[in-house]
């Protein structure tokens, strides 16, 4: 599993199948059960995009520390 | 982050020599701390009654100090670097050195260099080095150029988490000792200001090496000619002091209160600071004074106590809330953060209610600055975490909650006690999220370690890479947290991928709940399928840490 500039190169599609295989294998494919479950709100994207801009925002403040 | 900025030397590189805590001495004097000996007249008589000094000898006399070496030392590298630009700085050609002495405490009980020989690192408390310049011309000052102190971690009435410290290497007369603990440093007011030594305290978490103000100093443009600092002259900005932690290999996670209200009220200060000390990294924050609104102070917190019997969680303003998403962030039972305050110093508890992003004062509330009672109060936080790290803590702690609230109801197990009982905390708003950084190696380690109530554990191990960063959400509920220190389940986050706003993902690795681990397949944010293999482990389990098999 390489590494480049101190990240990992493994993508996160590829860790998760490969993660899966082993507890399928685990688990001799038994008992695994499917579920759709969508999401019902968007507070987090919300929340998200807030926490984007007060940071962007708080990053062009200039304070004097001394 | 500043592609071109330098990176800082390695250990190696400088030498036994660069710093004062390793220089060879010329005097060396061993004291016996014992009664009748007084830290009181000590401090009084040789240096000046130095409040910070005095600070360092309670610490000393809480460890059970029985012996201090008293050393006289040469010039370091970095102590002829201060002593230069303070050459520069006060424009007094004719100053050369500093008096600097550097103490180091002992819990053995010896007389002599040869009982100091015999010292190991398990009789060092820790050492403190104190500057002197008396310049006719000039100046006269006394400083505690640095001093490291291990931090309690058991008080008469607390438990003290200190994560992240790092490894000092000292050399008293010689003899090579290691102390572990977040560095202390008080400004010299002339060529460093405490924005330069909350920086020193945390910078070192980053980097091989303790960076030195003259390093500082660089990066920023300061030459103590055209830009000078200390009173009457300012100090640094905070855009200059996210430029030192990141050139350091830091990323920074920041926000501003000098206003408060709207938006900030959203974002609790505490998060910032819990979600960097939590997984060992340092948060500073910046507070306006009461006296010069305009003028800033800084520190460093590097740890927090946890109390089990807190209310604080119980309280309304305790729960945090994103949109209809309510629960309890396991900062709650935090009661101190532990913290150098560059005045009066080291290893201070800060009482986590002392601290306020706003003191309220409805009649002038349109205009914060026009009302003393808006002072002395939190202005700015600077957290941290590793570069390669995108993800920040607040990031982590509700995207883990966006995931983890939206599987629970539909888990393939409802029926199973333990997911009943999550349920209706759930319902209640009651469920308690606690977001900690780890490497994919640590999280490997604590499966192992781990089992639930009936004594399972996992029976095997998962293909995961030991470098991975990865954020763990852990679910549990008040009285499991607090008192067992156990958990429901969690959710694994890559902390290394930029999170974006769309649910794409691209972070989530899997959730693990009583009974299953739920991996998501397909159908992107609308439709997202998820798969649930069973696990071995049923029940809760400890939390990170906290392992029985530790």
């Amino acid at each position: 599993m390489g590494q480049k500039n101190g990240k990992s190169q493994l993508s996160i599609e590829a860790s998760r199948r490969a993660l899966r295989a082993e507890l399928k294998k685990k688990c001799k494919g038994e008992n695994i059960i499917t579920r759709v479950i969508p999401f019902d709100n968007d507070d987090v994207p919300k929340y998200l995009e807030l926490l984007e801009r007060v940071e962007a925002e708080s990053r062009k403040t200039v304070l004097m520390v001394s | 982050m500043d592609g071109s900025a330098p990176t800082i030397p390695e250990e190696s590189v400088r030498g036994n020599h660069f710093y004062a805590r390793t220089i060879p001495a010329n005097v060396l004097k061993v004291i016996k701390m014992e009664c009748p000996h007084s830290n009181f007249d000590l401090v009084d008589n040789e240096f000046g009654g130095l409040p910070p000094l005095r600070r360092i000898m309670s610490q000393v006399r809480k460890q059970k100090g029985r012996t201090m070496v008293w050393e006289e030392i040469q010039d370091s590298e970095d102590l002829k670097q201060e002593n230069e630009d303070i050459r520069i700085r006060l424009r007094c050609p004719d100053f050369k050195s500093a008096k600097t002495v550097r103490l180091s405490f002992f819990k053995k009980n010896f007389k002599s260099k040869k009982g100091l020989e015999n010292t190991t690192e398990k009789d060092f408390l820790g050492y403190a080095i104190v500057r002197n310049i008396s310049i006719p011309c000039c100046e006269t000052n006394t400083w505690l150029y640095e001093s490291v102190i291990g931090t309690i971690k058991k008080s008469r009435d607390t438990d003290n988490y200190v994560r992240g410290e790092q490894e000092w290497i000292c050399s008293i007369g010689g003899h090579n000792l290691r102390i572990k603990g977040y560095l202390y440093a008080q400004q010299n007011t002339f060529t460093n200001v405490c924005a330069h030594v909350a920086l020193r305290t945390a910078v070192r978490r980053f980097t091989q090496n303790d960076m030195t103000y003259r390093e500082m100093n660089n990066l920023i443009g300061i030459d103590h000619v055209k830009r000078k600092l200390g009173a009457g002259f300012g100090g640094l900005s905070t855009p200059e002091m996210i430029k030192v932690l990141e050139s350091a290999g830091a990323r920074c996670m920041v926000v501003n209160y000098t206003t408060p209200g709207g938006d900030k009220d959203k974002i609790p200060f505490q998060k910032i600071l819990y979600g960097s000390i939590e997984s060992g990294f340092p948060a500073i924050v910046i507070f306006q004074t009461a006296d010069e609104p305009d003028v800033c102070h800084a520190i460093p917190i590097f740890g927090h106590s946890f109390i089990e019997d807190t209310w604080v969680h119980r309280a309304e303003s305790a729960y945090f809330q994103v949109g209809r998403k309510i629960y309890i962030p396991s900062e709650s039972w935090v009661s101190m953060y532990i913290a150098h305050d560059d005045n009066w110093g080291s290893n201070f508890c800060v009482p986590r209610g002392y601290l306020h992003t706003r003191r309220y004062c409805d009649w002038v509330a349109s205009d914060a600055k026009s009302c003393l009672m808006d002072s002395g109060c939190v202005a700015y936080v600077i957290g941290t975490r590793p570069r390669e790290v995108e993800m920040d803590p607040i990031q982590a702690e509700v995207i883990g909650a966006d995931y983890l609230f939206n599987i629970l109801p539909k888990s393939p197990n409802l029926e199973h006690a333990w997911m009943r009982r999550v349920l209706e905390y759930l319902r209640v708003n009651q469920l308690v999220l606690r977001p900690i950084l780890i490497k994919g190696k640590d999280y490997l380690e604590h499966l192992k370690k781990i089992r639930d109530w009936d004594k399972n554990k996992l029976t095997f191990s998962l293909p995961m890479d030991d470098s991975w960063w990865l954020w763990m959400v852990e679910l549990s509920v008040p009285e499991l947290f607090s008192t067992n220190r156990r958990k429901i389940g969690e959710v694994i986050l890559r902390a290394e991928q930029k999170p974006t706003r769309l649910r794409d993902f691209k972070n989530f690795l899997f959730a693990r709940i009583p009974e299953f681990f739920a991996f998501y397949v397909k159908g992107g944010a609308q439709n997202p399928s998820y798969i649930f293999i069973p696990s071995d482990l049923k029940s809760h389990v400890e939390l990170y840490g906290c392992e029985e098999n530790a």
